[in-house]
């Protein structure tokens, strides 16, 4: 029944579609004689007038040569004839705090749509739990220089995402609360491309290095290789396997205190995995694993990201 | 008193824990002083850091690493144009912290004229002191200090314009410590003596771009070449007495130049965009060894290892999306991404009296990974709406292991759905709830995803100064076969509050707690027998609080008191060793859990003297501890305690 229904279905979905297209939301339908021209608002709106210079949106407005449409404050807030009027009102002008957040979407987007950052912003995990534009910028009130943020980029972060500020306060860490790392630096809060990584999955909004590498690599580029001697899981699964990226009770931000433990999860000889789907090696018999030297087998195998010399990242 | 005190800590659950210096408060007029065509806001923090450990040092050193001296904490100066037309510059931003031997440094600049040019510059130091991977009896030697700086150039022509183009330059230099095993894998005594040398990786990228539009698209491409060279800086030496005179050297030099070539087009009823990629990384080694063993000059030997790889990746993306209504956005996403580790090497081995040569080409590593999402985001009223998506990928890998063997191939298919409802029922209050479930038919590590499932909800209520959110997760994957088994089952959960009830009064307070248990297959080796089918069970319960409240006394005195907790309560068990799950081996049952605390109270006061002029003064406890491992036979004592502080006057000229 449902295997006959749904491609019907989609053929509506898509044949109905085209009537009823351009309906994204355009905030700006009044005519081109309802700007005035951002002037006017300087009599009520001083406060924010007063500093707007400073603001990056004061471009359009110095540079003279913009449509109405796109000028000072009539290029996000429309038209505002009606404004004036009406001796204000937010019912006569775009106003910001009133709009649902597809519509606050649209609007930025008429301008910052067509840039790299955003390219993926309408599929953003942002986008589908509605935080939008006006949940991380603030247009006039920004305390920070750059961005428009609407506090330190950490804070902004740290709002939402409770446990990603816990995670930042362990013992071994990226240093981010310090002030030399920003969430950016990994991160494209607009939506990220799927990861060259793992299977694709669960961008987690990265922001690929060199194009399309893992982030990681930005910093840490003796670990890209390529090299004689790939330890594979590093390619297939990325950075995450073995350690936490923002911050870790262990030492090296790795996901067990004891290094040896991690290991053996793979290298327990489990057919079906590995290169070959033999299963990853377990230690030769000379590990015994009571022996203090074979329980950090980073100590041997110190190359473990990689070697050209050694089969088994001894050098 | 009892009530005063627990007050204070409900108050001070707050702003996220951050170092004590610098300052956060401003300082001189908040609007700046205006010239004839520009307004300046500028201020500089000048003081001295001071601290005192007991306990470990290295440990220290690792997780903070702050010291004594003067130092510039922090500086900024921000000058913009009043007209948008100033004669050279319009902006110009500059923001520095640390500098002057903090360990963490960072300068941000940023200049620009409207329409002509804007530059970026991002200049950081980041120094740390390699943590300690150490067993008993091996002290290895990673606890050595490395440091690492990175400055990011980006200049951009006509910003403004339809036709833009783009300079860029970026270097990261890492300075420190390298280990390597040179000894050898059965060499006898320096077996597990991981030796230290000194290394330097320098990788210097350079960027030229260029945006412009074309038959209604907007093109925006990109050509990188990133170099990279990793040298020693002092061949590695064995400790006194662990061997004889072996040299190692090891260059390590290569370049990925690359291409990035973007296409968008955002129409009222649809947008989409295009995105490829190549990365074409190219490396050269040499490395050679000289009288390798020589603690046993029978064996003596030099070795020399050359060759070249290469590592090409390639990426396409396409997105697109369409509005069908104003309610509904589809958007559907492809991505193709393929790479191969390829090349080959050549082995030289001399020892006494004969000589070989050996070619040993590059284990072949390919993968090339198909993937399609698509997603509907519909909003069905003003206070509810729903996403969802199915996600499928195919990544196809051949490995060969040798030129002699056959390839080994093999495919990977992952099915994903995910779905989400939001709800908000007033305006300041959101609900959010979404759920993810993957199937994975061959991943390719034992604990890799296989069956898994995220559930996720979220709320926040936001009203004026207050914002209250929890979060919890839920994540659990299982990767058992017949013959391992590997379960992981995560749960978080959060709260965070941050409240100005008042002009001088602000607080802010989180908690979270991280439960995780993983189920893994062990396959050892315990005196000469293998042991099969054995199971680590590892448990960690963390908890993290931050607490922090910033008064305002009056119109000159700001006093900022916090405290951070972090605490993992591990498996519940009082004893180091014991008889918990999995092999009944001490060192594993050592190794299942992981009992520790990290607290760190600190307090700030900042006066402010005149309308230009402030002082500062703080104070920050630094507390390290873990339970089991301190004392014991795996670590050495690793705990310590430190007291920082740093006093200050913050100026505005």
């Amino acid at each position: 029944m449902l295997r006959n229904t749904l491609p019907g279905a989609l053929l509506w979905l898509i044949m109905a579609a085209p009537p009823v297209f351009g309906q994204k939301e355009s905030l700006q339908k009044d005519t081109v004689h309802d700007f005035i021209g951002s002037d006017a608002c300087k009599t009520c709106h001083a406060d924010v007038w007063s500093k707007f210079y400073k603001n990056p949106h004061f471009k359009s407005l110095a540079s003279g040569t913009e449509p109405p449409e796109r000028t000072g404050c009539e290029s996000c807030h429309g038209p505002g004839g009606r404004h004036v009027e009406a001796h204000g009102g937010k019912a006569t002008i775009v106003a910001f705090s009133q709009l649902e957040p597809k519509q606050i979407l649209d609007n930025c987007l008429r301008c910052h749509g067509e840039t790299l950052p955003r390219a993926n912003i309408r599929r953003s995990q942002h986008t589908e739990n509605d935080v939008v534009c006006t949940s991380c910028h603030s247009i006039h009130k920004s305390p920070v220089p750059k961005f428009l943020l609407a506090n330190t980029q950490r804070e902004v972060c740290y709002g939402c995402h409770a446990d990603v500020r816990s995670q930042f306060s362990m013992p071994f860490k990226h240093r981010v609360n310090e002030g030399v790392m920003v969430c950016t630096d990994c991160h494209n809060p607009h939506g990220a491309f799927p990861p060259t990584w793992r299977n694709a999955e669960r961008p987690h909004l990265m922001e690929q290095a060199l194009a399309n590498e893992e982030p990681c690599l930005k910093c840490h580029e003796e670990k890209r290789g390529p090299f004689v001697f790939e330890h594979p899981p590093v390619r297939v699964e990325g950075c995450e396997i073995c350690h936490y990226p923002h911050g870790s009770p262990n030492s090296r931000m790795l996901r067990r205190p004891v290094v040896f433990t991690m290991c053996l999860e793979c290298h327990n000889g489990a057919p079906g995995f590995g290169r070959a789907r033999l299963g990853d090696p377990v230690p030769s018999s000379f590990h015994d694993l009571r022996s203090p030297i074979f329980q950090n087998c980073t100590n041997c195998h110190s190359h473990i990201h990689g070697s050209n010399v050694d089969a088994y990242f001894l050098k | 008193m009892k009530a005063i005190i627990l007050a204070l800590l409900c108050i001070g659950a707050a702003v996220a824990q951050q170092p004590v210096a610098p300052s956060q408060e401003s300082v001189g007029p908040v609007r700046g002083d205006n010239t004839a065509e520009y307004n300046v806001v500028n201020s500089i923090e000048l003081g001295y850091r001071w601290d005192s450990v007991g306990g470990s040092q290295d440990e220290y050193n690792s997780q903070v690493n702050y010291g004594n001296g003067l130092r510039l904490l922090s500086s900024s100066l921000t000058v913009n144009s009043r007209d948008g037309h100033g004669p050279f510059f319009d902006e110009i931003v500059l923001y520095t912290q640390g500098l002057g031997n903090d360990p963490y440094e960072s300068a941000t600049l940023r200049v620009q004229k409207n329409h002509l040019y804007r530059f970026d510059m991002n200049w950081r130091l980041n120094d740390y002191v390699n943590p300690g991977l150490v067993s008993a009896g091996q002290s290895g030697g990673n606890l050595r200090d490395t440091q690492y700086t990175s400055q990011d150039d980006d200049l951009t022509l006509f910003p403004q314009s339809k036709i833009k183009f783009f300079l860029g330059y970026s270097r990261n230099v890492q300075d420190g410590p390298e280990f390597t095993a040179i000894g050898g894998l059965f060499a006898a005594a320096p077996l597990g003596a991981n030796t230290a040398t000194s290394e330097r990786d320098a990788r210097n990228e350079y960027r030229i771009g260029n945006e412009f539009q074309f038959l209604g698209f907007k093109v925006n491409w990109m050509h990188g070449w990133e170099d990279f060279k990793q040298d020693f800086r002092a061949n590695p030496q064995f400790a006194a007495g662990q061997g004889g005179t072996t040299v190692f050297s090891n260059p390590y030099h290569g370049t990925s130049p690359y291409w990035r070539v973007v296409l968008f087009t955002d129409k009222k009823w649809f947008s989409m965009n295009g995105r490829f990629t190549y990365t074409g990384t190219q490396r050269t080694f040499i490395s050679e060894q000289g009288n390798f063993l020589g603690a046993q000059p029978v064996l003596g030997l030099q070795t020399l290892t050359v060759g070249a790889g290469q590592r090409p990746v390639a990426t396409g993306n396409l997105t697109w999306s369409i509005f069908p209504t104003s309610k509904l956005t589809i958007t559907n996403s492809t991505a193709v991404y393929n790479v191969r580790t390829e090349g080959n090497a050549e082995f030289l081995q001399v020892n006494n009296a004969t000589g070989g040569i050996q070619s040993q080409n590059f284990l072949y590593l390919g993968i090339r990974t198909i993937a399609n999402q698509l997603d509907l985001n519909y909003r069905a009223v003003k206070w509810l709406g729903f996403f969802a998506g199915y996600h499928y990928s195919d990544r196809f890998m051949r490995n060969i292991l040798d030129p002699s063997l056959p390839a080994y191939d093999q495919t990977d298919i992952l099915n994903t759905g995910i779905f989400g409802v939001r709800i908000r029922p007033i305006q300041p209050l959101m609900i959010l709830l979404d759920g993810e479930i993957g199937r994975a038919n061959h991943p390719f590590t034992a604990k890799s995803e296989r069956n898994y499932q995220a559930l996720n909800a979220r709320t926040q209520y936001k009203h004026k100064s207050l914002m209250l959110s929890a979060y919890a997760q839920s994540n659990y994957n299982n990767n058992s076969i017949v013959l391992t088994s590997y379960a992981s089952h995560a749960r978080t959960y959060a709260v965070n509050t941050s409240w100005t009830p008042i002009r001088w009064l602000s607080f802010q307070a989180d908690y979270s707690k991280l439960h995780l248990d993983t189920l893994g297959g062990l396959s050892f080796f315990d005196s000469g027998q293998l042991l099969t089918g054995q199971e680590s069970l590892y448990i960690s319960n963390l908890h993290t609080g931050n607490l922090g409240v910033q008064f305002t006394m009056g119109k000159r005195v700001n006093l900022y008191a916090g405290y951070s907790h972090v605490q993992d309560a591990g498996d519940g068990r009082g004893q180091a060793t014991g008889s918990g799950f999995g092999p009944n081996i001490p060192q594993f049952q050592i190794a299942q859990t992981f009992p520790m605390r990290f607290q760190s109270p600190l307090a700030r006061l900042s006066v402010k003297l005149t309308n230009r002029v402030r002082w500062n003064a703080g104070y920050q406890y630094y507390g390290y501890h873990e339970d089991f491992f301190t004392g014991q036979g795996l670590l050495p004592d690793q705990a310590y305690r430190a007291h920082t502080g740093y006093t200050s006057v913050l100026w505005s000229f």
